[in-house]
């Protein structure tokens, strides 16, 4: 018997304090509100779906960050972070070591999980982080100010390497004329960016250029990738969400138009968030009216409607909780602490996978062996009179020998560099 | 039943011939207890029939009907053959009791479920009762562990007899640590059942742990232990932390470990690194105001009687490496909660041996001798290679957490590789390069592109491009012959180019073409005289090996990355190890390689694997060289029933989609850009090999042209023979030679280079008016190429692009006005340093500006600082060949030429 494939849950948060739901994509009951939550778009992340972390609007006229986490089965929040500043876009790498949040004043934080520790932090944009994505170690934010910009975080965390580096970031993208709204990488190095100016933009991140703009009839809030790459669909402020493209199909030699292949549509005001499942056969929206749909993308239909509440839904995730064994979370600090002082903290989770077995059936092997090497001495004869400790000699003997023959060797190849090396400059 | 009774049997697969086998094995072959030795052949086979026929499992098959004759045959037969086993354990003769022991060790795996479960506790007695002995015979200790971890390995399965088992494992603990100060091979054993019993009832040596704790350190520190019983040592050393699972106990032992070895390395290091080193790792690794952990093995004085020219060699490296290992082992095994990494101190301990070159430092200490240094130097390999082992642990165990020490390890790697000179020491640090590329992607090939591709080309040149093909056969002979004559010949038309410099050089360069590696050497190492054909010094095998398989993980994590500054060079390099390695095979199997048994073969794997990364990769949407690859791959296939005809078939998949492109969408995310030169150059035949990569160098455009390429894609579906030009421009020029040859060349494969000239040659007669279009083809590819160099680099520029200038300039003057007089007078100034060979032909016939095209395209892409001239030399040198060689053999056009003088 096959396991049961893992639950998969369709989490949605609002910007209106109506809490993180969360529905089994299979039967459709909701299964737990973690409260409170009142989430801008792009600020719900789970965490290697060990835990959820959402970062919290800040009440009006407030300008105090807050990021909540949530464990999967308790409603209320486990623990809170204040950092220095609203976060408007939070994301958590593939195996949730870090998280990535991006300011409301344009900064990005990056915090190591295991610790809380902020590990740095960055004036990235001149106005407020959008919406962040990672490809491997390279971070593409998008914000209001309508940059994109990519990062290495090998560069970024490191002193020397950011003085070396001519520029902070790898590459800025300006083309994009409004706010970005979603980022989304996908294999080959390639980003799409949606904007509030009526395009998605493709960009290759290893080329670090745009690729395609591609034109849409509305502002394009919210992107998700076909995991297949192929299509990549495009939720827009009219309500529908087209799916397009990622190339251009040669036999059409239209214009761009041509790579939107269509439109699910089914009558909601505008969509605003949007996850993509990883066979490819899901697609869940939310959109303003405070539903969250879930489509079959073959037959383009929605199969379920979830109500979350009446305010705008802003965050749709699909995840399979892991429920592990989680250490104790740790609030994300405020600042960084001083240089030096506290050593980011490396960990080593428990990952039974790297287990090393012990194997059985030595003795049979271990006879085999031994019998070999008798019948190579000639029998066995002499072995429990006397012979024992000759055999245990021989064994020692050849060990010492070979150590003899490889320090030779080693010493041989030493002389050897070093004659070469005044040679190949004297000739 | 046919075999009940003792007659004949149904066949056999007949259940009832495996108790009538065990149980004339009990009654004819088993000895009896006190009995005379068998001979080991008899024993062998005793083994054999039991093992093979699974004479003592009491498993009857699924299907059978129940037989309970049957069942109860089989168990009496298992019964006596039990009986007499455990006869011959007690027995007193130490021959018939190690022979008990070997077959119960042998029965603890075979039986049956019911039958362990109900005596295992009696054979453990029987068992554990021989190795309290201190009396017993070594031999027969030896097989009492193996056969008790046996034991535990099975009891382990039995979910429900845990307690029982936890308590025998406890009893074990106190013989098994006796017996650990025996002698190499019982000590090698009883660690073994140590670690098994460790491993699978932790709670058990609970009691014991500070014995074995001091036990097991005392002999890793001791002097006595060989190499490979002091990794046992050290990986179950690596499992005490298991015993008293904490997240404290974890760390506390890596750190107790990382301060005795920094300490060993204070006094090794002592002169030849800065003073201060130590204490710096000493600070991360006990916070100032905290308490020092407890010292590892505080009693123990490693080499405390030893001669200080020995201590080094017999303690000190022994005994960290053992203790490295050690470390690695914890790094990446599983602990059953999370644990702290003193991260910081460990990269700066890795750091710290990894930077000792052995040179001295600055400021001599008095007890720094010359002797102390040449100690040190002679034992560094074995040092470097054991903290190598370390990063590679680290690396693997720590996974994205290594992100924050990214990019100082970066920089470590990139460092080390200075140093590295030995092979497995560049082996191994070429093996670190990979894990960084795989473990964090894109963005570490940023970091790492420079120095994975200057010196996987430094590692893979020495044996020179494509020159390479006709290495040691007769043909070479010829050429070599021919291409001297050649060059004095052309000493005699053109006088004024000539000094002894030049010459020498060119020589060098041009005429050993048998001889590739020492020439390139020779090049790349200032011009020595070309006497040191033998005394050729080549990177071992293995490492070429390893370079390969790192730029082949490169390509495959950031082949995207940067094109413009590395792929030309990288894409080159890789066509022609690839096809030297395939066409050298016969050579290179005769002698036995010297390291690590890699073969050529291994090589020959290698290489196309890089060679498939880098068309699968590749930014263009036509590889170059693909055709010269796909050759390769078609070749490899026919090898049936190697690793490399797997692999060949599985690349011609793969490339498949290369060559016959489906109308994915995805397409149209390859540079657009690369359409225009497409489609432009698809009509000029010869311009194939030569103006491609140039011709990519223009890609702002990219966006506006896109339905060139769709006009492109068209044309291909259309018009296959369309394609070939745009493969590759060294193989590209065989593949122009047989396209213009005539229609009946359509074998668009030639082994031989000579061959391909021969056809370009002759084709060039036939083919006036094409040559003309050539012409201007090169004319823009030297355009383009000027642009972004004079921009870059001005100094590479012009050595770069002299040669296309004049190649143009003798001959066809009128065609480039463009080109400004400044730079003429470089190419004049660059033409005395150039070969003879490639500017003679050039200047006689106009379809050789293709020819001696190839070297300049390739050139000009050569951004990376080092390993340049190696590839510039031996790029010149081979193509040059290739011009020799025509002329030789079409003399009549060389002589009839007017324009030479």
């Amino acid at each position: 018997m096959a396991p049961p494939p893992p639950k998969q849950l369709v989490l949605a948060a609002s910007s209106a304090d109506a809490g993180v739901a969360a529905w089994d994509l299979r039967t459709g009951a909701e299964e737990i509100r973690h409260r409170p939550c009142a989430s801008r778009p792009r600020a719900l992340a789970s965490v290697a779906d060990r835990f959820l972390a959402a970062a919290q609007a800040p009440p009006a006229g407030g300008n105090s960050g807050t990021v909540h986490f949530y464990h999967w089965d308790k409603p209320q929040v486990a623990v809170k972070s204040f950092p220095a500043e609203p976060i408007r876009a939070l994301l958590a790498d593939q195996e949730g070591s870090y998280l990535i949040g991006g300011g409301s004043n344009g900064n990005l934080f990056l915090w190591e999980v295991a610790s809380g520790e902020l590990l740095h932090t960055w004036h990235a944009h001149y106005r407020a982080v959008r919406c962040l994505a990672l490809y491997d170690y390279l971070l593409v934010s998008g914000s209001e100010d309508g940059s994109v910009k990519v990062w290495d975080l090998i560069t970024v965390l490191d002193e020397q390497s950011r003085l070396e580096a001519q520029t902070p970031y790898l590459y800025s993208f300006n083309q994009h004329a409004l706010p970005v709204t979603d980022i989304a990488c996908f294999l080959g190095a390639i980003a799409i960016s949606s904007s509030e100016d009526r395009t998605c933009k493709i960009w290759s991140l290893s080329e670090g250029r745009m690729l395609r703009s591609i034109p849409f009839p509305s502002s394009i809030d919210s992107v998700a990738l076909d995991p297949r790459s192929h299509v990549f669909y495009a939720g827009g402020r009219d309500g529908k969400i087209y799916v397009t493209a990622m190339g251009v199909d040669i036999s059409s030699h239209g214009g761009d138009e041509s790579s939107i292949l269509g439109a699910l549509d089914d009558q909601s005001k505008a969509v605003t968030s949007l996850a993509s499942s990883t066979d490819g056969l899901v697609l869940v929206s939310g959109s303003e009216d405070g539903n969250v749909r879930v489509w079959d993308t073959r037959s383009q239909q929605v199969t379920r409607k979830f109500k979350h509440s009446q305010g705008p839904v802003t965050n749709v995730l699909i995840v399979a909780p892991k429920r592990v064994n989680l250490p104790p979370l740790h609030p994300l600090r405020k600042v960084c602490s001083a240089n030096g002082e506290v050593e980011p903290r490396a960990v080593i989770l428990p990952r039974p996978e790297n287990d090393v077995p012990i194997h059985g059936n030595r003795t049979s092997i271990f006879m085999e062996h031994y019998l070999d090497e008798l019948q190579k001495y000639g029998g066995s004869s002499m072995l429990f009179d006397s012979g024992l400790n000759t055999q245990n000699c021989a064994a020692n003997q050849q060990g010492t020998e070979w150590r003899g023959r490889y320090l030779e060797l080693q010493d041989l190849f030493v002389h050897e560099v070093l004659d070469q090396m005044p040679s190949s400059r004297n000739p | 039943m046919a075999g009940a009774s003792g007659g004949f049997l149904a066949g056999v697969n007949d259940p009832w011939l495996k108790p009538r086998l065990l149980r004339a094995v009990v009654a004819e072959r088993l000895p009896q207890p006190g009995g005379a030795e068998l001979p080991p052949v008899e024993l062998a086979s005793v083994l054999g029939a039991v093992r093979t026929h699974g004479l003592l499992t009491e498993g009857l098959p699924d299907r059978a009907p129940e037989d309970p004759k049957l069942a109860e045959a089989w168990r009496t037969a298992v019964d006596s053959w039990v009986e007499r086993v455990v006869a011959l354990v007690e027995s007193d003769s130490a021959y018939s009791c190690w022979l008990g022991t070997c077959f119960l060790g042998v029965t603890f795996q075979e039986c049956s479920n019911e039958r362990f479960a109900e005596s295992y506790s009696n054979w453990y007695e029987k068992i554990l009762s021989n190795l309290q002995e201190p009396s017993c015979l070594q031999l027969v200790t030896v097989i009492s562990c193996t056969s008790l971890s046996d034991l535990f390995v099975r009891l382990a399965k039995f979910l429900n007899l845990k307690k029982e088992a936890s308590a025998f494992a406890g009893r074990v603990v106190e013989p098994v640590l006796r017996l650990l100060n025996e002698n190499g091979l019982v000590a090698d054993e009883a660690i073994d059942l140590l670690r098994t019993v460790i491993k699978l009832y932790p709670s058990s040596v609970n009691r014991h742990y500070n014995k074995v704790e001091s036990a097991i350190v005392t002999k890793v520190m001791s002097t006595e232990v060989n190499i490979k019983p002091s990794e046992k040592f050290a990986r179950t050393l690596a499992l005490l932390p298991s015993i008293r699972v904490s997240e404290d106990s974890w760390s506390l032992m890596i750190r107790r470990i990382l301060i005795v070895v920094n300490n060993l390395l204070n006094d090794a290091f002592v002169g030849l690194e800065e003073e201060k080193n130590g204490h710096d790792i000493m600070l991360l690794l006990v916070p100032p105001g905290a308490d020092p952990p407890p010292t590892l093995g505080d009693q123990v004085r490693p080499g405390a009687n030893v001669h200080i020219t020995k201590k080094f060699r017999v303690c000190t490296v022994p005994t960290i490496s053992a203790l490295m290992h050690c470390c690695s082992v914890m790094l990446t095994s599983y602990y059953p909660v999370q644990v702290n990494v003193p991260m910081r101190a460990l990269v700066a301990l890795i750091r710290r041996v990894l930077l000792v070159d052995g040179s001295l430092h600055k400021k001599l200490f008095p007890s720094t001798t010359s002797l102390h240094q040449e100690l040190i130097c002679f034992e560094l390999p074995s040092l470097h290679s054991t903290f190598l082992d370390l990063l590679n642990a680290t690396i693997k165990g720590m996974r994205s957490q290594l992100l924050p020490h990214g990019a100082s390890i970066i920089r470590l790697v990139t460092e080390y590789f200075k140093i590295a000179k030995l092979p497995t020491l560049r082996t191994k640090a070429y093996s670190i390069l990979q894990l960084l590329l795989t473990s964090m992607g894109i963005g570490t090939s940023l970091h790492l592109l420079e120095a994975t591709v200057s010196n996987a080309i430094a590692d893979l040149n020495d044996d020179g491009g494509s020159d390479m093909t006709i290495i040691s056969t007769n043909p070479s002979k010829v050429t070599n012959e021919s291409s001297s004559k050649i060059y004095s010949k052309k000493r005699k038309q053109e006088p004024q180019v000539q000094n002894s410099f030049v010459s020498g050089s060119e020589k060098a360069a041009i005429s050993p073409r048998k001889r590739k590696g020492s020439s390139v050497q020779i090049a790349s190492k200032g011009m020595t005289p070309e006497t040191t054909g033998d005394a050729r010094i080549s990177t071992p095998l293995s490492v070429k090996i390893t370079a390969l398989e790192t730029l082949e993980i490169l390509l495959n994590v950031g082949g995207s990355l940067w094109t413009d500054h590395w792929r030309p060079e990288v894409d080159l390099l890789l066509i022609n190890v690839a096809m030297s390695a395939c066409d050298m095979g016969g050579s290179y199997k005769q002698k036995p390689s010297t390291f690590g048994g890699a073969s050529i073969l291994d090589l020959q794997l290698a290489s196309l694997k890089a060679l498939l990364a880098s068309f699968l990769s590749s930014p263009y949407a036509r590889p170059p060289y693909l055709a010269k690859g796909i050759e390769l791959f078609t070749k490899g296939k026919l090898e049936i029933g190697t690793k490399l005809a797997d692999f060949c078939s599985r690349a011609l998949l793969a490339l498949d989609v290369l060559t016959h492109p489906r109308a994915l969408s995805l397409e149209k995310a390859v540079p657009v850009g690369s359409g225009l030169n497409y489609s432009a150059r698809g009509k000029t035949v010869f311009g194939g090999g030569t103006c491609q990569i140039s011709a990519y160098r223009d890609q702002p455009q990219a966006m506006e042209v896109e339905d060139m390429y769709d006009d492109w894609l068209a044309s291909t579906k259309d018009d296959e023979p369309a394609e070939t030009p745009m493969n590759g421009s060294a193989a590209g020029t065989s593949k122009a030679g047989t396209m213009l040859a005539d229609g009946s060349q359509l074998n668009p494969i030639a082994e031989d280079p000579k061959i391909n000239s021969l056809r370009i040659t002759a084709a060039a007669q036939d083919a006036p008016a094409s040559s003309k279009s050539d012409v201007t083809m090169v004319d823009t590819a030297a355009g383009e190429i000027v642009k972004p160099n004079t921009v870059d680099n001005s100094s590479s520029s012009n050595a770069v692009s002299a040669p296309v200038y004049t190649t143009n300039s003798d001959s066809q003057k009128h065609v480039i006005p463009s080109i400004p007089e400044q730079r003429r007078a470089d190419e004049v100034s660059h033409l005395e340093n150039r070969s003879p060979a490639v500017d003679a032909p050039s200047s006689k016939l106009g379809t050789s500006d293709e020819v001696s095209d190839v070297p300049v395209a390739a050139l000009g892409f050569h951004q990376a600082p080092e390993g340049r001239s190696t590839s510039f030399a031996e790029l010149f040198g081979s193509e040059s060949g290739v011009d020799s060689e025509s002329d030789d053999s079409v003399p009549d056009i060389v002589d009839g030429d007017p324009d030479s003088d």
